[in-house]
């Protein structure tokens, strides 16, 4: 009776496990075995190099750029989409009838296909016709180049990083503040406590384990970025917006480096579990 | 039966790869002639001269320049799909607005510059010409006829070493750099201005022409590409080779058969008036099918003018290494970061590094 239960209980998570094990557990563990080769994707023999890729990756200074980009990115995307989206989801909810509406325009973004929202962001970006830089000239302000301006692309990619991201935080924060126990707010307004004071003692403490899940998925969602920058910018110009994804890409695919690009892969890897694993204990300690 | 598959011109590597790898791959492909070295090494490729009854027999009367990224050890592992080199595309509407005469594109840099400045005075953000400044493979194969043309080359006839980094490499890579940071006669950015009728020249490829006469919101011309003051003509040679894939001998065998019917003078004839590129053989180059396409396109006459000048990029698996560290080097320059000779240097030292394989 056992063994048959257990068998079906296996039955059952076959297809799920071998889903698993044929396109995440085996890719990864063959990257890893690249990781250490010479391979350009192409020629019949792998060449064993040892950690030579990943010695060279710390001397290359490209990879180190592409690093501080990545870094900048995920930590601008990641606040500014939580803070904002906490902003907007305690705007909407003193908009009770018409918050569904809201939400809806809010999240759509998050359900956009990225390569349709680059083709409108590229045209929005167009430093001639495009809707923004009309705007500022409109207003008397400088209307720079986006996409072309080493000083401006990484500016543009985190704003649309964060147009994409915000319906996120806002459906989260949202669903977090109606479930917030209604007593203590009450009782604060016994004790006389203006709007700004229940926002930063009450609401904010309350949220912080909504808060913790909205930055951590929200810097694993950032810091593995590729989509809209290779669209829109394709990394350039002079690198500015070349995130390590973006690096690995053409290490791998453009320079037949895939044994270098393997190596990029597990680094990245590496600093998001790192992260993952810090933000886990941070968690646990709070909560305690 | 065959069954075509395509793919955007990035996507198709990766695809090639993934295939090479797991051991999926297709009868036969048609890929970039910048990848051949490495599909070269790949040891999956069928010896098609042998197949086809001898290398002679199996090119005929192909442009022996067009050979060289099919043979690989005395082998003939591919041949040639398409042929192809840049030109100078202009905009007859801007030539005219800016008080240029239309049918007077020009021959030398110094007429470049000049109709690029007239252009760009016109306001609006309307630029004199295009120029590529996205680091890849684009950007290099944009800018090695500007080097060729004044007299620097690339590599060396080995292979082993850069010779970019000269007094004329200077000038070549001077020009367009002052044309963007001293006449502000054209931006460094995103490419695609010409496009939309905002700039008044670029440097493109025959397979522009088809898109152009049927879309293009002006009247385009074209015109070989302009050379300095004491230079000499030349292009870069673009392309495709057509390969097929070791497997069954009934696979084998069916795409030998198929690449030995779409190499013929008659298929190459249809091909190259549907994409409007150039003829690989002198047999099609003369047909009458050609001719009279040439007849019916003349914005075509300067692409098949300039092909005897076109140049073939280093054969070497190096390339796709070269060119990246080649053109990152030089994009600093463009949007007047750093000096042209700093430029030429850093690009020296990093294509060494990437034909030492590092």
């Amino acid at each position: 009776m056992q063994s048959r239960q257990t068998r079906t209980a296996y039955l059952l998570i076959a297809p799920a496990l071998i889903l698993f094990i044929g396109f995440t557990a085996y890719p990864f563990v063959w990257s890893a075995q690249i990781s250490f080769t010479n391979w350009d994707g192409l020629n019949a023999v792998k060449e064993f190099v040892g950690f030579e890729n990943y010695i060279n990756l710390f001397k290359d200074a490209e990879f180190r750029q592409s690093l501080s980009v990545t870094v900048i990115y995920t930590i601008s995307v990641t606040l500014l989409s939580t803070i904002l989206g906490f902003a907007i989801a305690l705007m909407l909810q003193r908009r009770k009838r018409t918050s569904a509406i809201y939400r809806t325009i809010f999240f759509s973004p998050v359900v956009t296909a990225t390569v349709a929202a680059a083709v409108v962001w590229q045209l929005l970006f167009d430093p001639y016709v495009g809707v923004i830089d009309l705007g500022l000239r409109a207003l008397h302000l400088p209307a720079p180049n986006w996409l072309s301006d080493t000083h401006w692309a990484l500016s543009a990619v985190i704003i649309v990083g964060i147009w994409k991201r915000l319906g996120f935080a806002v459906i989260v924060y949202a669903a977090g503040l109606s479930s917030l126990p209604i007593s203590c707010y009450e009782a604060a307004d016994l004790d006389g406590v203006n709007a700004w004071q229940r926002i930063r003692y009450l609401t904010v403490p309350l949220l912080r384990p909504i808060t913790t899940l909205v930055l951590i998925t929200g810097f694993i969602d950032a810091i593995q970025v590729f989509d809209h920058i290779f669209l829109l910018t394709s990394g350039g110009p002079i690198g500015s917006t070349n995130v390590m994804s973006l690096y690995l890409y053409n290490q791998g695919f453009k320079l037949f480096r895939l044994g270098y690009a393997s190596a990029i892969g597990w680094t990245l890897f590496t600093i998001v579990l790192a992260l993952t694993v810090l933000q886990w204990q941070i968690r646990r300690r709070s909560e305690r | 039966m065959v069954k075509p598959v395509t793919f955007p011109w990035g996507a198709l590597l990766p695809k090639l790869q993934a295939a090479i790898a797991s051991g999926t791959t297709p009868a036969l492909a048609a890929t970039d002639i910048a990848w051949m070295a490495n599909m070269n090494q790949s040891g999956k490729l069928v010896n098609l001269g042998s197949a086809l009854g001898g290398i002679k027999k199996a090119t005929g009367d192909i442009y022996p320049q067009l050979l060289t990224y099919g043979l690989y050890k005395g082998k003939l592992q591919s041949l040639p799909a398409s042929t192809n080199n840049l030109s100078l595309f202009y905009n007859k509407d801007l030539f005219r607005k800016a008080g240029l005469n239309p049918n007077k594109p020009p021959k030398t840099w110094a007429e470049m510059r000049t109709a690029a400045i007239a252009i760009s005075k016109l306001g609006d953000g309307i630029q004199g010409m295009e120029i590529y400044v996205q680091p890849g493979e684009g950007l290099t194969w944009q800018f090695q006829p500007y080097l060729w043309q004044s007299g620097a080359g690339f590599l060396n006839k080995a292979n082993t070493a850069p010779t970019f980094n000269s007094a004329a490499g200077k000038t070549a890579l001077q020009f367009l750099v002052d044309l963007i940071n001293v006449d502000h006669a054209a931006t460094a950015g995103q490419w695609g201005a010409f496009d939309k009728g905002q700039a008044g020249m670029r440097i493109d490829g025959s397979w522009m022409v088809g898109g152009y006469r049927n879309n293009a919101p002006f009247e385009f011309g074209t015109a070989m590409l302009p050379i300095p003051d004491g230079g000499v003509h030349a292009t870069n040679m673009g392309g495709e080779q057509i390969m097929a894939f070791k497997g069954s001998a009934a696979s084998q065998a069916a795409a030998v058969k198929f690449i030995s019917w779409f190499t013929s003078a008659r298929i190459q004839a249809r091909w190259d008036v549907k994409t409007n590129f150039m003829p690989i053989r002198a047999s099609v180059a003369n047909s009458n099918v050609i001719l009279k396409h040439i007849a019916e396109e003349p914005a075509l006459k300067a692409f098949i003018d300039q092909q005897k000048y076109a140049k073939a990029r280093p054969a070497i698996t190096a390339y796709p290494a070269v060119s990246d560290a080649f053109s990152k080097a030089l994009e600093p320059a463009f949007y007047g970061k750093i000096s042209v000779a700093e430029a030429l240097a850093n690009a020296d030292a990093a294509v060494r590094k990437a034909l030492s394989g590092n």
